[in-house]
């Protein structure tokens, strides 16, 4: 496109902090648009280009990259999602992390796509953005403070109490290698370390607000094409249960199909007494006060919850997820049921990933229980399984890296080596990140997980639904283009999250949440909805083959990105040896395991699906060709690991 | 540009069926407050709004804007009543059969009660001028 032509949906800048010497520049975002879509996918491009192989995660060279989705401050349904990527301090490679965020909405009415954050500030900062005035401010006075106690100063010191901020807590500041960042006082940027990076960088908080406009192509028929997506939604059976519990809904499907993470992965369900003393609904619907949305979301799945009893009472703290659930309360045994909340306050204060509370956690109680670990060890704690006050005073330890917990702080898998014992063998993660996802009995979400460029999660290529109800089955198929889509079965999974890790980036470029997409249910957003949206608020001609194209030329970077820094080949995108060699010891899919052969297979297949090397994982040249990256092919080829 | 929360200080509050008030805004209009309580502050009402007076989103222009509560549940609804400075009078949204807010909002049948109320005291407000006059 020509330097001045306009550009819709977009903000039209990429704002560029230098923390070293004070320097703000900008750029225009049309640089990347057209080619890499937005926020996670522009953010790919310019690190992938500008950070040398030499950089480490913790050092001034490495570049921060806070995008809001390409969507964001229009209706568009489901465009709240920002994202946040880095080199990262947990895998050492690819880091990015998506959210919902006012921020990134804000960023736009400010004018700004993205924000680049270079180099390292001399003593801590902030960084305030509000429309044309960028000031990097003081943040001494705010160190140490957790994310609740920042917001809040924040917004009394720039007298606006509508003011949204994205901030590191403690956890961050200690260069806590799981150290996440946190929207105003709940929700995460929970992935991969950029708390860490951040903390790194001596940045504590980003505040955007703004008054500018954010422009479609066609008005009209934007506003068409919206109501129209919000109606499939009155169809969709799932909206009213997302809307009581959100995900936390699904604990008794999970516990149907052995998804549950109990005692570190030892089991897959937990009994059905603590079923029932958990139940997550009973506590939502005794506690709620206040519902929470984001802009744009036809669900709304969140709420405030106000605990009035039990050993937690008096917190007032937004409900959490699923994953917080699975990751602390039942990973840990916990039966007091509102432990998950103040686990998942205590977590978001601090700045801490709930996985990378969870991880190390459940891997040093189950080295405890097996005799690997004692008080010796453990500064005197007691490690049992089921003790909430010991969970959470691991959490505190991990944030200060104080005694035990500085072993902890690195994630199970940095911890196991650095215990030995034979303690790796517990230590659960996917290229040393630490695991939350359950891999035995659902395939597709299995190899998402496991071949994740990032390291784990199942926002980049799982494929959901870990259970398959017969009625689905159908639309199932057509949506994927495949024949046997039922979990337990190898068939056909490669495809199908072949379809996820394009259907994930497209959603993480736009900003769409995935729970508003087929990742929630079958019947909502899918590619060619994604389609139209972006068609008709850019003004450009753009096709599903176009999006998913686009989606493969990221991914492609984002592998090569982690070729160039890390030592990753096809040994990192196998599951983990429990989930290889333990059956499901109960439950109903009770002695189901990952065949390691069959895995291998299935491997393949997803190897020849990306053009990719079957022995190493590395990509052909003729893939990178094919998608005009010619230039990593020749990167990639210096460093011996193109086929 | 004063922060919103100022001029929450300044009402004086009158109570009706909601925390209703009336707030001589600082740059020329005039606004009234609502509480909300099941309001999630997505905010969708305000882009909504903004999009049909400017044909683009920008939520500074919206005639509806939502505003945190120092406590409690939900959110405060702030409506412009008359135009004057930056601010964009509500007008119902007359040419849509419902209000774009409305349409967009999760917790539509409050809102709606709002929206109604707001509307009649407008009627009501002009009918006082025009009888004074």
């Amino acid at each position: 496109m020509l330097k001045n032509d306009p550009i819709y949906a977009y903000a039209g800048k990429i704002l560029r902090v230098n923390l070293s010497n004070g320097k703000v520049s900008t750029e225009p975002t049309s640089r990347y648009a057209r080619e890499w879509l937005g926020a996670s996918g522009i953010a790919v491009k310019v690190l992938y280009d500008e950070l040398r192989s030499w950089v480490i995660p913790y050092e001034p060279a490495n570049k921060l990259i806070f995008g809001a989705g390409a969507l964001l401050g229009t209706t568009a349904p489901g465009a709240c999602k920002s994202n946040v990527s880095t080199l990262g301090p947990v895998t050492g490679g690819w880091a990015s992390s998506c959210s919902d965020s006012y921020v990134g909405g804000q960023l736009k009415y400010a004018g700004y796509d993205s924000i680049i954050i270079e180099g390292r500030a001399h003593h801590p900062v902030y960084l305030w953005v509000h429309d044309d005035h960028i000031e990097i401010r003081d943040a001494r006075h705010l160190w140490g403070k957790t994310t609740w106690e920042t917001l809040d100063l924040i917004r009394e010191e720039l007298r606006d109490p509508s003011l949204h901020a994205i901030s590191i807590g403690p956890a961050g500041e200690n260069l806590v290698r799981g150290a996440c960042i946190i929207q105003d006082k709940g929700r995460a940027f929970g992935r991969c370390g950029t708390g860490a990076v951040m903390g790194a960088k001596n940045l504590k908080a980003i505040v955007a607000k703004g008054t500018k406009a954010v422009k479609v192509a066609h008005p009209k028929q934007f506003v068409e094409t919206v109501a129209k997506i919000r109606e499939m939604f009155r169809a969709v059976k799932s909206v009213e249960g997302m809307r009581k519990y959100g995900t936390l809904r699904v604990l008794d499907r999970k516990q149907e199909i052995c998804g549950v993470n109990y005692k570190n992965f030892q089991e897959c369900v937990i009994l059905e007494d603590m079923l029932k003393a958990i139940d997550p609904r009973r506590t939502i619907d005794k506690y709620e006060i206040a519902h929470q949305s984001f802009p744009g979301c036809v669900i709304g799945c969140s709420r405030h919850l106000y605990i009035t009893e039990g050993p937690y009472a008096g917190l007032k703290t937004e409900c959490c997820q699923l994953e917080v659930l699975l990751t602390l309360q039942t990973r840990l045994a916990i039966w007091e049921p509102t432990f998950m909340m103040k686990a998942n306050a205590y977590c978001n204060q601090m700045g801490l990933d709930v996985d990378a509370a969870g991880g190390p956690i459940g891997w040093a109680m189950e080295c405890y229980q097996r005799g690997i670990l004692d008080e010796k060890d453990t500064d005197g704690l007691r490690l049992n399984w089921g003790d909430a006050g010991v969970a959470l005073e691991l959490i505190r330890k991990i944030c200060y890296r104080e005694g035990f917990g500085n072993i902890l702080a690195e994630g199970c898998a940095r911890a196991a080596d650095l215990i030995g014992r034979g303690s790796g063998y517990y230590a659960m993660h996917i290229k040393g990140q630490d695991l939350y996802e359950p891999c035995r009995g659902s395939l597709g979400y299995c190899l998402g997980t496991t071949t994740s460029t990032r390291g784990g999660g199942h926002t980049t290529g799982a494929v959901p639904g870990t259970g398959m109800a017969p009625e689905v089955k159908e639309k199932v198929c057509s949506i994927f283009g495949v024949e046997n889509p039922y979990p337990q079965v190898y068939e056909d999974k490669a495809k199908m999250v072949t379809y996820m890790e394009a259907l994930h980036r497209v959603n993480n470029c736009l900003g769409i949440c995935h729970m508003n997409t087929i990742h929630g249910d079958f019947d909502q957003i899918d590619l060619p909805q994604l389609a139209e949206l972006y068609a008709v608020a850019t003004g450009w001609d753009i096709s599903v083959f176009d999006l998913k194209r686009m989606a493969m030329r990221q991914l492609n970077l984002e592998k090569a990105f982690n070729l160039r820094h890390t030592d990753f080949t096809r040994k990192d995108d196998m599951p983990t040896p429990r989930d290889m060699q333990e059956p499901i010891p109960a439950g109903k899919l009770a002695g189901w395991k990952v065949d390691e052969e069959k895995f291998n297979q299935m491997l393949d297949e997803y190897y020849d699906l990306h053009g990719w090397d079957r022995e190493t994982s590395f990509p052909l040249r003729k893939t990178l060709v094919d998608l005009d990256l010619e230039y990593v092919a020749e990167d990639l080829k210096k460093i011996g690991k193109l086929r | 540009m004063r922060p919103p929360q100022d001029r929450i200080n300044m009402i004086s509050k009158s109570t009706r069926n909601f925390n209703e008030c009336s707030v001589d805004d600082v740059r020329g209009g005039i606004s009234v407050i609502f509480d909300m309580p099941s309001c999630g502050g997505c905010r969708t009402c305000e882009m909504a709004c903004s999009f049909k007076h400017e044909e683009a989103f920008v939520p500074s222009r919206s005639s509806i804007k939502i505003l945190d509560k120092k406590d409690g549940p939900g959110f405060l609804v702030f409506l412009v009543e008359e135009s004057g400075g930056q601010e964009v009078a509500c007008d119902g949204c007359l040419e849509f059969g419902v209000p774009l807010c409305i349409q967009y909002c999760r917790e539509s049948e409050e809102l709606k009660r709002i929206i109604k109320e707001f509307l009649e005291r407008r009627e009501t407000q002009k009918t006082y001028r025009r009888r004074a006059t």
